[in-house]
């Protein structure tokens, strides 16, 4: 009888216990059809948001510069690239790093405005000083766009590396691509990447750059004077002029 | 008998308890990182600029950070929500009880796919790596990882 009535209390227990649990699994599915649909759904969830989410590679054959082209190009006396006219007033040294996308919002967006506005009527002279502190992407970028720079594609050239910039490794068969894209000489290109014949300098313009400030990019050094980050061509934010402010007070005798 | 199958319920709802705490924190840490991360990517205040190591910055504002538009931070957000909400439900009975897990373990696996492909991303294409998106990798493996530990020690208790 004790025996019996142990069994009915551990019974009425477990029974509670039962309920209980019921609340968080007894119920619960676990057919294995139902684990193998949940998986592939899954599998086929992100495939799909891969696929859709995937950037389309610019496949671009030959570049189209647009205003950029239009400016007067040359090389500064240190090697630099610019455009524009050499002895304009106003001198814009532009610091960029090819891995940097603010460099790429501004290079795409505002840039060819300002080309447009100052460069193409001689009020400014753009150079550009490449540098290579952002991330890995850049040294390799920046070295090969020294080599375009010596077969006079350095603009080119650029544009497409900031095209790809986030779609596709900067490594040495993209940047070969690139070089191609943008007609260059491929086995120039190559051999001139391959030796490498441009690491030091981009080394020694990048801690030039930190010795002159330049802690980020962009970075425009605007007749002497430093202005960080992307700026607009016009701006009502004082604090936070932009191109057109700057040059009108150069233009007007102030600093 | 009925002693050792009383044992082994009290001992695996306790541990399922943990489990279930364990999977509520790892959401919402993931939640709290997702937000983080969206704020960043939708925050134009800050002046637009490069420093150097600037992994999350390179990583959010790819290509890769955005889905159709959608920042894809806020559809990791998004995703952790959902998870939040099939646990809670998941303690009140019926429907959800029988399918929440089922569902949560469908949700984590396809956030703990995605994730890997962003860091395949993160390191094969960016070259940089975004702590931030690293933390949400980290969240929704252990997300995952609890839900198939709950689904294979605690079987459904049948007569």
């Amino acid at each position: 009888m004790p025996g019996y009535s142990m069994n009915l209390c551990e019974d009425l227990l477990a029974k509670k216990t039962k309920q209980r649990g019921s609340k968080n699994t007894v119920n619960r599915q676990s057919s294995p059809v139902l684990y193998l649909g949940i998986g592939i759904i899954a599998i086929l969830v992100v495939i799909a948001l891969i696929q859709l989410g995937r950037p389309a590679s610019p496949t671009a054959t030959g570049v189209n510069i647009g205003v950029m082209g239009e400016a007067e190009r040359g090389l500064t006396d240190d090697g630099l690239p610019y455009l524009g006219n050499r002895d304009a007033p106003i001198v814009i040294v532009q610091y960029e790093d090819f891995g940097c996308h603010n460099c790429k919002t501004f290079a795409e967006s505002i840039e060819p405005n300002l080309v447009e506005q100052y460069v193409l009527d001689g009020s400014v002279l753009l150079i550009n000083h490449p540098v290579a502190f952002v991330n890995q992407q850049s040294r390799p970028a920046a070295e090969a766009a020294e080599c375009a720079l010596k077969q006079d594609k350095f603009w080119e050239y650029r544009h497409i590396l900031f095209q790809n910039q986030g779609v596709v490794p900067f490594n040495r068969d993209n940047l070969v691509n690139f070089a191609s894209q943008a007609g260059l000489d491929t086995r120039t290109f190559s051999s001139c990447y391959d030796q490498k014949l441009y690491e030091t300098l981009v080394v020694d313009r990048t801690l030039a750059s930190q010795r002159r400030g330049v802690t980020g990019t962009p970075t425009f050094d605007i007749n002497g004077t430093l202005y960080q980050g992307v700026m607009p061509i016009d701006s009502t934010n004082p604090e936070r002029p932009g191109f057109k402010q700057i040059i009108e007070r150069i233009q007007a005798g102030e600093r | 008998m009925i002693k050792t199958k009383r044992r082994v319920l009290s001992i695996t709802n306790r541990t399922e308890q943990i489990a279930i705490v364990v999977a509520y924190l790892a959401a919402i840490i993931g939640l709290l990182d997702s937000l983080y991360l969206t704020y960043v990517k939708l925050d134009t205040s800050t002046p637009a600029f490069c420093a150097p190591g600037g992994g999350c910055d390179v990583v959010n504002s790819s290509v890769y950070a955005e889905f159709m538009g959608i920042p894809i931070a806020l559809l990791g957000a998004g995703m952790y929500l959902v998870l939040i909400g099939l646990l809670w439900l998941e303690n009140r009975g019926g429907f959800w009880n029988q399918y929440g897990l089922m569902a949560m373990l469908g949700i984590s696996l396809a956030g703990v796919l995605y994730s890997a492909y962003l860091t395949y991303i993160e390191i094969a294409v960016l070259h940089a790596i975004c702590p931030y998106c690293v933390i949400s990798a980290i969240t929704i493996s252990i997300f995952f990882l609890v839900t198939v530990f709950r689904l294979v020690k605690y079987q459904p208790y049948d007569d």
